[in-house]
């Protein structure tokens, strides 16, 4: 691992990227940790990320929390690969299973935020592309409405009710089953 | 920022992550919710994300039980039931759809559990049988085995009539008819099997359209342990072209194993309780042969050659009666969901332990099978 790692802070210093905030805050990461989002492998690969990529959709304080994430997942990836032949087998089993827990701790903490945060974390890993974000905090609001009746769904997401009387009895009819 | 400013797209990726029954209920909550959860390319996205695998279990008629069917994923969850009307009761299960008899009025219907659509077939023979002077009324309950025939996407139906003689002399009948919504389906005559076959429930099966019946002689044979050659164990029925096709070979390599486990067994002065059944696992067409204390599942790799492959085996040890443990589906990780029927008992094999662990227990369960229908789908949206 010891010889990956520095292989690796060689490359990194060679790729630097700067990540440009909506309200102008800039944010070096490494190439690795930035290639997570699909969008900006495609600028890198297009070669325009020099003078640093502008996020405007995308705040200092979401984008902060993203690279978090972008940060810890890319450790994961570059640690997967380099185990591999470092260890034997059963020890490598072993330090995968202690990083697999550690990570699924890491997203466990990185959740617990207000609503209106794990919204722009949804936008931003939607607008970024990055997979792995994005499902973690779908999954995360999807657990919170699972049980709910569509009146509460209206209250917690403030959605007017546009449908007929007539048509909601249509609905309920057709699927009679899941409203029991 | 405002929470009702989400964008239908994340909206879109949110909802793919729940289960059927919310989404469906959901459906409700305002006119753009409605129309992107009707959207067949949604169904098809959370149909990919959400594979299942999912059982369909039917219920005996009882009158302190009024479920008529329930779908469970292989973990045991219960994720849709349907209430039984009146005296319904099922007779088959097959891919997506389930023949209903009501006790009452002895006519059939298949029903699809997913949208709730119902196909009705006429209470009466074929033409051609009708001009032949036959009466529907001389025949015994009739076998009905479906599926979606290949090319148009029709649902279509064959049926078997038996006329019961006491001097063994029996007259069956073949029919077939295409599932219609708007209307009865009407019979038409078919031809007779090449041989004959068996129409019991353990020996017969529709995948992909096509009906596989095991060869009675092979049935025998097999379960009083005579000799059995691999020569026409299977005849088959296309649903589409509406022909038998020719008959399938038994696997070749079963025999000469199946000549030393005879032999074991009269050394050891016991001979073992066989049992044979054709199911579908997986998709693929398998038979399914216990004796002595193994059940071993052969997959049909190839029908025009009649290559078999044993790919599992389980140890059914625990259990003395082999015709009680039906194999389900298998997981990915090889592990086998299995239906005990006697104990109605929903149980996982695990190869590498020998070992069976309960995974549910359906009180008043009768039947299990695999179901393939999408849980979202509307009434309207499945043809």
């Amino acid at each position: 691992m010891a010889s990956a790692g520095s292989g690796d802070e060689k490359a990194a210093a060679a790729a630097m990227i700067t990540l440009i905030s909506s309200d102008n805050e800039k944010f070096e990461v490494t190439e690795a940790t930035a290639t997570l989002s699909q969008t900006i492998r495609h600028m890198i690969e297009d070669g325009c990320t020099d003078g640093g990529v502008p996020l405007p959709n995308v705040t200092s304080k979401i984008l902060a929390r993203v690279i978090e994430y972008c940060k810890k997942h890319a450790t994961a990836a570059a640690g997967e690969e380099g185990s591999s032949s470092s260890f034997s087998d059963a020890a490598f089993l072993e330090v995968d299973r202690a990083f697999l827990e550690e990570l699924e701790e890491f997203d466990d903490a990185f959740l617990e935020v207000d609503r209106a945060t794990l919204f722009d974390l949804i936008l931003a890993a939607n607008y970024l592309d990055i997979k792995g974000l994005l499902n973690l905090t779908c999954q995360k609001v999807a657990d919170s409405v699972k049980g709910k009746t569509p009146e509460q769904i209206r209250e917690m997401y403030n959605i007017v009710n546009d449908l007929t009387p007539e048509e909601e009895a249509e609905i309920r009819r057709e699927t009679q089953w899941a409203f029991e | 920022m405002d929470e009702g400013a989400l964008p239908l797209d994340v909206v879109h990726e949110i909802l793919l992550h729940l289960p059927a029954k919310p989404l469906c209920r959901f459906r409700a909550v305002c006119r753009p919710w409605r129309r992107l959860l009707s959207d067949p390319l949604f169904m098809a996205a959370h149909g990919a994300r959400h594979p299942g695998p999912h059982l369909i279990a039917s219920y005996i008629c009882n009158t302190e039980h009024d479920i008529l069917l329930s779908i469970v994923d292989h973990s045991g969850q219960i994720i849709k039931q349907i209430r039984r009307k009146e005296e319904e009761r099922v007779t088959l299960m097959a891919s997506d759809l389930v023949c209903i008899t009501t006790l009452q009025d002895d006519t059939y219907r298949l029903l699809n559990p997913s949208t709730g659509a119902v196909y009705h077939m006429l209470d009466q023979l074929a033409q051609e049988h009708i001009d032949r002077g036959l009466e529907l009324r001389d025949y015994s309950e009739p076998v009905h085995l479906f599926g979606l025939a290949a090319g148009k996407g029709e649902y279509k139906v064959l049926r078997m009539l038996i006329r019961f003689a006491w001097n063994g002399a029996h007259q069956y009948l073949f029919e077939v008819c295409t599932l219609n919504r708007n209307r009865g389906a009407r019979w038409r005559a078919k031809q007779a099997p090449p041989m004959s076959s068996m129409w019991d429930k353990c020996a017969r099966v529709v995948i992909d359209g096509v009906v596989y019946l095991l060869n009675v002689d092979v049935y025998n044979s097999f379960n009083s342990g005579l000799h059995v050659t691999e020569k026409d164990w299977i005849v088959s029925f296309d649903l589409e072209t509406e022909e038998w096709r020719p008959n399938i070979r038994g696997p070749s390599s079963l025999l000469v194993g199946a000549a030393a486990v005879d032999m074991l067994e009269r050394l050891n002065g016991r001979a073992g309780s066989r049992h044979i059944a054709l199911t579908n696992l997986n998709g693929s067409l398998v038979i399914v042969l216990a004796w002595s204390s193994c059940m071993d599942m052969w997959f049909l790799m190839d029908s025009e050659e009649g290559l078999w492959v044993k790919q599992y085996s389980m140890q059914v040890a625990p259990y003395k009666n082999h015709r009680l443990v039906r194999p389900l589906l298998v997981l990915d990780d090889g592990r086998i969901v299995v239906h005990i029927t006697n104990m109605r008992l929903l149980q996982i094999y695990d190869p590498r332990s020998n070992n069976f662990t309960d995974v549910v227990r359906l009180s008043h369960c009768w039947e299990v099978s695999m179901y393939t229908g999408n849980l979202l789908t509307l009434d309207g949206h499945n043809q």
